[in-house]
């Protein structure tokens, strides 16, 4: 899978997890723990999506796009110092680091149709994700 | 996860540095899956070089917030030195 793809599939899967945690929270009332998110309907309804993404994830596609990301600061920066960088290469380069930081994440690396793994990456993933892509992605492209 | 937020504005490169724990690497190569520490210290170095910019930019205005994100320098280096440290052991 190519980097843009893996940074889009990581985007569409937050925001459909979020999407369905807050339509289960309101079902639910109020509080909802990640497990008891599991087992709503709110969940069952992207489940095959959500078994889809992660299988997308697994395999090289992760370590691709952080090669693809490392080679892209490279092509930003042109051997020169951060002083000597554009303000819009400066946000370039520094969306593609935070890229690279969340792409190195052991818990990317260990992704699981998991509560833990969801609360994970909808806390603290995600925010990053939808910072990064819309700059991430069209370099990557 | 530590990362910074960074918002140009007026020309003035401001940042908002988080520091919300460490779930890099490291504990990866104890089980032998994900990434090395060493990935999650370069990246850092990486976050580091950013942070020294942003806080270069910040003296120039004079900024409240400098001795903020000196502090936080601080601490985005020094992660990245036990991450370094983590995947030589």
């Amino acid at each position: 899978m190519a980097a843009a793809e893996t940074i889009e599939t990581l985007l569409h899967l937050g925001v459909a997890l979020k999407d369905a945690f807050v339509k289960a929270q309101d079902v639910a009332g109020g509080d909802l723990s990640w497990a008891d998110f599991m087992k709503s309907d709110s969940f069952k309804s992207i489940s095959g999506f959500v078994e889809s993404s992660l299988s997308k994830l697994s395999g090289p596609s992760l370590d691709q796009a952080i090669q693809a990301v490392r080679a892209k600061q490279i092509s930003v920066r042109k051997g020169r110092a951060l002083t000597q960088l554009s303000v819009d290469e400066i946000k370039q380069y520094s969306d593609l680091v935070d890229a690279e930081q969340l792409l190195v994440h052991k818990e990317l690396k260990q992704a699981a149709n998991s509560p833990t793994f969801f609360k994970w990456f909808v806390d603290d993933a995600l925010p990053t994700l939808v910072s990064i892509a819309k700059v991430v992605v069209p370099l990557l492209l | 996860m530590l990362s910074t937020r960074r918002v140009a504005t007026g020309g003035c490169l401001r940042v908002a540095l988080a520091v919300a724990g460490l779930g890099l690497g490291g504990c990866a190569c104890e089980h032998g899956q994900g990434h090395a520490a060493a990935d999650a210290g370069e990246v850092i170095d990486k976050q580091a070089e950013l942070a020294e910019l942003a806080l270069m930019q910040c003296k120039a205005h004079d900024d409240a917030k400098c001795d903020d994100v000196a502090a936080k320098l601080k601490q985005i280096r020094s992660a990245a030195v036990d991450l370094k440290g983590l995947d030589k052991k």
